[in-house]
């Protein structure tokens, strides 16, 4: 019972969020003090009359008063119609937007698989032997590589393994020959490797330290010796007692660094030249795109909002007091 | 027992996962020798549609060029007519018509005829709607019409020249026609195009790379290279990194920085390409009330001091490392048959002295006494702002020259960096006093000197000058139908341009391009001497260029990485360390 009960005021604090930023996102935009018709002829070549003109407001229904407005783009989002993006004429949104996801998604992901799963073992082992020489070089290595811009990290790694070694390409998702198969896989693995190293390496620290200090605190209380003092073999008292419930607060981390890191690739995706949702989203503000825009801030707010409510629930799985909380 | 059972199903599984991408890789890699040749190119700047009608950057120029031949092309080396689309014309004895004679046997790369009534629909189509990228290629059009299959006739309200581009340019009419204007604007023309040109877009990843593949009905000589790929990078460091490490083969608007680095690079040749372009500043000239310009900037002699007061060659030096030629009238070198050179009387050479007796002639004195000038009779101050394209590298380091120059006639100068669009925005609104932009421009100069003229404001013209004069002589120029004559009109209206200072050409931007030699030759720069290797107003050397020999490779399979074995005994090895670690662990707790 009250599972189901803290499930379904999860998802209504989700979807409460999702309302907000989709009134926020509607009136943002119209706040913006650009001319539409001005950026949709600028690079049209067009000469419009003032008919001409009146007929595109009305195509727009730029003409129709803002409630009217907001409801028609409610509407429309409900049916999935995110209009057209002009930087690529005559596509929409939503297939400029899914084109671009793919890369993002498979980079994002596989590097948050990495670094939480690298960073979260390493912060056991340091938690766990601190002080030990392997604790001290990993909080500098850490501490270090999260310290660095992440582009300026991946400009060296591309110097170094792109440039100087010739390991990896460039950038690029793949290569311009057409490939099938497993040679497409290899080829798109090359491709990805140095952005993802670079995310990797850049977001380790975070789930380092934030393990570390945590199993820390959790090695510190009283149930810890309790459960020493009854005889239970180290090996256990870390993985069974301690790192269970060390875990919580990294849960929300991954949840809340999945949403996040998806915008924040926008640096690595411009020094790899990695076409993603980063590179769309610079060129998207570069030309004032803004359809392209409205639509791409919803789906960033939807993430966002999606890997809260999974970390929400995620807590409650591992942690049965949040539930009836 | 049970544990070694287990260590041999954790084997297996890792022998498979070791074993399986890289016998899979194996089989895949075993390449065929008749591998098409392809030709990379590295850019920065990416293409965003094939329509043509909806074309605006360089690249989609040159691709779109690469795709559709006009009716008249350019001389490679003079960049003079020649026949394209059309092996002649000629001009009726009253002036008043065109006529062109196509190649007989034409082909639309689906195979259907290309006959007049594709250029007479496609024609009609702009000069009914007003098309603006287009209608400059018809003044005074009163009719054009197809009399038969292959001849063309354009008749005009008045006589005119010979229409260059892009009047020329057709399109398939059994494809386009079936649509209203607004499907025409939002077609994609992709995938499968239907051009009439030497190559056809044939793969476009957009943000990644696009592919032009040789279009095999085309009229014209087979190119040597199967196919030409456009490889997008999102930086000129990443783009010049790869033509050194050969994943590219050809580079071009290199920045004078990583260029200079370029030329002693193994197997890469560096060439000084055409000057085509040219970056100038521009004043706000508009008489209205609208105009929020500074008023000083309306008075010639104003314009003219500032004129003398900057040092084009030093700022070329300086910032460009010497690869531009300084700046005069407005139409390129790159064409020596249109370009006008003041005479040593006419330059306006540096010269503060001059640019401070200009001023102090014109009544504009320091009248506060605060270094800056007052307009006459006292007043507002000479105070002017400068903007730029914040990201536009080379205008924002010419900016504190121009101050310092300025500051020393009196004229104060603040930097104004804004992105492109507000640029855009801030000329519509005419809400400036200077900027600097540019111009790339067309073989012929009717629509470069069409910008300067009173129609043009707040469409084309980059200062929104007014001056009857100077329109008189547009109209001229468009109606002299003798080349020399028009060439003695083209020459007057430019040297006036120069002398009103309308805009002032700061310098002509040389194209910095380099390539792999040790892979391709083939070049014929056009125009010749002094041109463009390979991104031309025709295309010469796209159909010229080859490879050294058949058996060097080419940059397409050189992009890099390690191979498929090496990724799976990576993962081979983790897994192996995981599992393994894991098993003797185990083992280790239990036997303890």
């Amino acid at each position: 019972m009250g599972s189901r009960r803290y499930l379904v005021r999860k998802l209504g604090q989700a979807l409460t969020t999702m309302f907000f930023v989709v009134v926020f996102n509607f009136f943002l935009f119209r706040i913006m003090p650009a001319d539409p018709i001005k950026l949709l002829t600028k690079t049209q070549g067009l000469r419009l009359s003032e008919s001409d003109r009146a007929a595109m407001i009305a195509d727009l229904g730029l003409d129709k008063p803002l409630p009217q407005q907001f409801f028609g783009y409610v509407n429309d989002l409900v049916h999935g119609r995110f209009g057209e993006t002009f930087i690529y004429p005559g596509q929409s949104v939503s297939s400029v937007f899914l084109r671009f996801l793919w890369p993002t998604l498979l980079l994002v992901g596989l590097a948050t698989l990495l670094m939480t799963v690298i960073g979260l073992y390493m912060g056991i082992k340091g938690g766990w032997n601190r002080g030990s020489k392997g604790d001290v070089a990993s909080m500098g290595f850490s501490l270090v590589l999260y310290s660095m811009p992440e582009w300026w990290l991946g400009l060296m790694l591309l110097v170094l393994f792109a440039t100087i070694l010739g390991w990896f390409p460039q950038g690029g998702f793949k290569s311009t020959t057409e490939l099938t198969g497993m040679t497409h896989v290899v080829d798109v693995l090359n491709h990805m490797f140095l952005p993802m190293l670079t995310l990797t390496l850049a977001y380790l620290g975070e789930y380092y330290i934030v393990m570390r200090s945590s199993l820390l605190e959790v090695l510190g209380e009283d149930y810890i010796t309790t459960i020493r003092a009854k005889g239970v073999r180290e090996k256990d008292v870390l993985w069974r007692h301690a790192v269970r419930n060390a875990l919580l607060p990294t849960v929300a981390l991954v949840a809340l660094g999945f949403g996040f890191v998806i915008g924040g690739a926008v640096t690595v995706e411009l020094v790899f030249s990695y076409p993603g949702l980063g590179l769309l989203t610079f060129e998207a503000l570069n030309s004032q795109d803004f359809a392209l825009l409205q639509g791409m801030f919803i789906f960033f707010s939807l993430a966002v909002v999606v890997a809260n409510l999974i970390a929400d629930l995620t807590y409650g799985w591992l942690d049965p007091r949040v539930r009836s909380a | 027992m049970t544990h070694v059972r287990r260590n041999v199903a954790l084997l297996a599984i890792v022998g498979l996962l070791v074993g399986l991408p890289t016998g899979l890789a194996g089989a895949q890699s075993a390449s065929p020798s008749n591998d098409p040749i392809t030709f990379t190119i590295g850019t920065t700047s990416d293409i965003r549609t094939v329509n043509p009608f909806r074309t605006v950057n360089v690249i989609e120029g040159w691709v779109t060029a690469s795709m559709y031949d006009s009716l008249i092309e350019n001389d490679q080396e003079t960049l003079e007519p020649a026949p394209g689309l059309a092996e002649s014309w000629e001009q009726s004895d009253d002036l008043l018509t065109w006529t062109f004679h196509l190649r007989p046997g034409l082909m639309w790369s689906d195979g259907v005829p290309l006959t007049a009534h594709d250029f007479v629909w496609f024609a009609n189509f702009v000069v009914d709607h007003d098309i603006g990228q287009f209608i400059d290629g018809f003044p005074y059009t009163d009719s054009i019409t197809a009399s038969d299959d292959l001849t063309i006739e354009w008749r005009t309200t008045r006589p005119t020249f010979q229409p260059g581009l892009p009047g020329g340019f057709v399109l398939p009419e059994h494809v386009w026609s079936t649509m209203s204007l607004k499907e025409v604007r939002h077609y994609d023309n992709f995938p499968n195009p239907v051009v009439s040109g030497a190559f056809t877009l044939s793969e476009w990843e957009p943000g990644q790379f696009w592919k032009v593949t040789a279009n095999p009905n085309y009229y014209g000589a087979k190119p040597n290279v199967d196919e030409f790929v456009w490889r997008v990078f999102n930086t000129d460091e990443a783009v010049v990194q790869a033509l050194r490490r050969g994943s590219v083969d050809y580079a071009e608007y290199i920045p004078a920085a990583l260029f200079n680095n370029l030329e002693n690079a193994p197997n890469v040749t560096t060439h000084v390409g055409g000057a085509g372009q040219f970056t100038n500043l521009n004043f706000n000239l508009d008489q209205t009330d609208r105009s929020e310009g500074h008023p000083a900037l309306l008075d010639v002699s104003v314009r003219q001091a500032i004129a003398h007061a900057i040092d084009r060659q030093s700022l070329i030096d300086k910032i460009l490392f010497g690869y531009a030629d300084p700046g005069t009238t407005v139409m390129m070198p790159a064409f020596p048959y249109w370009h006008y050179e003041p005479t040593q009387d006419e330059l306006m050479n540096f010269d503060l002295d001059e640019a401070n007796r200009l001023l102090d002639d014109a009544g504009y004195v320091d009248t506060d006494q605060d270094g800056v000038r007052e307009m006459p009779g006292g007043g507002q101050a000479l105070e002017l702002r400068l903007m730029t394209v914040a990201n536009d590298s080379i205008a924002s380091k010419a900016t504190p020259f121009i101050q310092g120059w300025l500051r020393q006639i009196g004229i104060k100068a603040d930097a104004d960096p804004v992105n492109n669009d507000t640029l855009l925005d801030r000329y519509y609104d005419l809400d400036f006093d200077m900027y600097i932009y540019g111009w790339a421009a067309s073989p012929d100069p009717d629509f470069l000197l069409s910008t300067f003229t009173t129609d043009q404001c707040l469409i084309y013209s980059d200062s929104c000058w007014s001056d009857p004069h100077y329109d008189e002589l547009y109209l001229e120029q468009q109606k002299e139908t003798d080349l020399e004559a028009r060439r003695e009109i083209v020459f007057e209206m430019q040297r006036y341009i120069y002398e009103q200072v309308p805009e002032m050409v700061l310098w002509y931007d040389r194209d910095l391009e380099a390539y792999r030699s040790d892979r391709w030759t083939g070049f014929v720069e056009s125009p010749s001497p002094g041109g463009y290797l390979l991104d031309q107003y025709t295309m010469y050397s796209m159909s010229s260029v080859r490879p050294i020999s058949a058996t060097v490779g080419t940059a397409a399979e050189a992009e890099g990485g390690i191979p498929g074995m090496v990724w799976a005994a990576i993962v081979g090895v983790v897994l192996l360390v995981l599992i393994g670690g894991t098993v003797l662990r185990r083992r280790r707790d239990e036997g303890a």
